[in-house]
């Protein structure tokens, strides 16, 4: 009889505690979502949520949904939608975070900044250091391809424009000549690549642009299936043997590298700098 | 000992049932000038308590005087025949989406809690018409899967129709899951090209399927059904299960490359039947949005998942290069 009483007892007090357990996670749970409704509630944040089977997936989506979000607030702003470029770095310092798990083995990540943090951010970024964004199209970190992948535009030294200013009458049909020879200096090694390769190549090169580039091999790959990429920050970090695309801190092309990265199949007229290391960079394989 | 064991197995019984009927408020932002969010506040968060109330009780949810159309009301009702579903959330916030000449909102968090743990959440969007009464009530694909979709986007305009396909795909999928036939019936053009593994379902006679070697019955047996045939076919298999679980993963859509709105869709079905059918494999769907109020699927076909024990390659699932339209 004793011992009946002891095994009711401990089955009432595991039930107890899986009860107050349960309870306890859905005090926390109510606890940090309201926290994250006032701060959706309140139209002086910027917000960017994610939910996910991973806590790391659900990082990404909110981390692409803060960057989006952040990119349609600068450019409704008027003083800061003339700003180019948001540094990207400084706001990830700055946005807080709160996760938390929901039942169901689903994860929440919440990432939040208050507007009136980002025109001082910008303003204080410091130049030719950290990662370059267009505020208008996507976060520096995102999913080029299938991969997380970093597309980082790093700029070593601060960017030294020079401006020649031609007057109307120096334009004759020479400089026009020139100007021509001089866009002619691009050079292309593409001999001994078959036709698919010199192909696309080709239609790189026309894309001029990251965005028309990522958009011209998103296309390919799901109409035609022939080619896998990913951006990368370094040439190490793709193991099998492909193209690099190289850009300049202004995303456009710069230079096309074969499987040697050493040898180029393309550079823009004046690119002969053959260290490309520090550069945007996305890697291609034509299969 | 009785005066230990009940009160702990009463404050737990307290906190188990405070979570089954727990009401839920709705909050929609981004909704300035809107007049009818208040309304659309007010439906859902009466439509999120009564699934709660509905749970705790062990019946049907009651929505005959919620603004929500007839069609939907079904909808909601077929989706809880198949499985009951319920809110945990006391708040929910979320923005108003302008997607076509309709309100949208997405993300609804519910939980199905007779499915097994792994399937248990879930996320809804529905749809409201310009007086703010309800329109659809369909299950969400996962997050990741919408971002995907909508990442691809060239413009802005892309970036909507894009979200006009994903709403439509949605409910499609739910269509499946509630047994909506009119839905269904609908959706496919009267001359629809249908084909399985077994279907492949025909509609316009603008389209025709090019006969290529991947077709041939050779390597898979394709079955080619005329809409009426498939819908037919289809009402049968909802007579005979009770419950019918459809699930889309791995979407992707493509515009197609010259013909002007309309948009390849490539999906895995997990298929999955209360007589314990259930199969895995890729369907194609050629949606046509001219008119994207009233959008068709011209073609419909599907493919096993794995052949022969392998996986079929990504050249081998069907897409724009298997369809020859012919204007």
């Amino acid at each position: 009889m004793a011992n009946n009483r002891r095994i009711l007892l401990l089955i009432s007090l595991a039930l107890a505690l899986l009860g107050f357990a349960a309870m306890a996670m859905q005090i926390d749970f109510a606890s940090r979502k309201d926290e994250v409704n006032q701060i959706k509630k309140n139209n002086q944040y910027i917000y960017g949520e994610g939910v996910a089977e991973t806590a790391e997936d659900s990082e990404k989506l909110a981390e692409i949904r803060f960057a989006e979000a952040l990119a349609e607030y600068i450019q409704s702003v008027p003083e800061l939608d003339s700003a180019d470029v948001v540094i990207i770095p400084p706001v990830k310092k700055e946005m807080k975070k709160i996760t938390f798990d929901r039942t169901a083995k689903r994860k929440v990540t919440f990432l939040y900044i208050l507007k009136s943090e980002i025109a001082p951010l910008m303003k204080n970024a410091p130049k030719g250091d950290g990662e370059l964004c267009k505020a208008s199209i996507e976060p520096c970190e995102q999913l080029v391809d299938s991969g997380n992948v970093a597309m980082a535009y790093t700029i070593a030294e601060p960017i030294q424009e020079e401006i020649v200013v031609i007057e109307p009458e120096t334009i004759d049909d020479d400089n026009l000549q020139t100007e021509s020879r001089v866009e002619s200096e691009d050079n292309y090694q593409l001999d001994g690549l078959s036709a698919k390769e010199v192909e696309i190549i080709k239609a790189i090169i026309e894309a001029g642009s990251f965005g028309n580039i990522r958009e011209y091999l998103v296309e390919r790959k799901a109409s035609r299936h022939d080619i896998i990429f990913r951006g990368s920050n370094s040439f190490g970090s793709v193991s099998d043997k492909g193209l690099w695309i190289i850009f300049d801190n202004y995303k456009n092309i710069i230079a096309v590298l074969g499987k040697d990265t050493a040898t180029p199949l393309y550079t823009k007229a004046g690119i002969d700098d053959s260290d490309f290391s520090k550069n945007g960079k996305i890697w291609l394989k034509i299969n | 000992m009785k005066k230990i064991i009940f009160p702990i197995l009463f404050l737990c019984g307290c906190a188990f049932s405070a979570i089954a009927s727990m009401n839920t408020i709705f909050t929609i932002t981004d909704a300035d000038g809107i007049g009818v969010s208040t309304r659309m506040e007010s439906t859902m968060a009466a439509l999120l308590s009564e699934f709660n109330a509905a749970c705790a009780e062990n019946r049907a949810p009651r929505l005959s005087k919620m603004n929500i159309d007839k069609r939907t009301q079904t909808s909601i009702l077929s989706l809880w025949e198949n499985s009951p579903f319920c809110c945990e959330e006391s708040e929910i916030v979320q923005r108003l989406l302008h997607v076509g000449d309709e309100y949208e909102l997405r993300e609804i968090p519910l939980i199905f809690p007779q499915l097994p743990e792994d399937d248990q959440y879930h996320e809804v969007a529905v749809t409201f018409d310009n007086d703010g009464n309800m329109t659809s009530f369909h299950i969400s694909l996962e997050q990741y899967q919408v971002q995907d979709i909508l990442n691809v986007s060239r413009s802005v305009k892309d970036t909507r129709q894009r979200m006009i396909i994903l709403d439509y795909v949605e409910q499609f999928r739910t269509s499946y899951n509630t047994k909506d036939l009119n839905f269904l019936n609908q959706v496919f053009s009267d001359d629809a090209l249908i084909v399985t593994g077994r279907v492949i379902k025909a509609r316009p006679s603008s389209v025709r399927l090019r006969e290529t070697n991947s077709m041939s019955t050779d390597r898979i047996q394709y079955t080619r059904q005329s809409k009426t045939e498939y819908l037919n076919n289809l009402s049968g298999v909802f007579k005979r299960n009770k419950w019918l679980n459809v699930k889309f993963d791995e979407v992707s859509v493509l515009a197609h490359p010259t013909k002007e709105n309309w948009y390849g869709v490539t999906l895995k079905q997990n298929w999955a039947t209360s007589n314990g059918y259930s199969d895995v494999g890729w369907v194609f769907l050629l949606w046509d949005f001219t008119n994207p109020n009233e959008p068709v699927i011209h073609v419909r076909t599907w493919q096993p998942n794995q052949f022969n024990g392998r996986e079929l390659s990504e050249d081998e699932v069907f897409g724009f290069d298997d369809i020859n339209i012919v204007d």
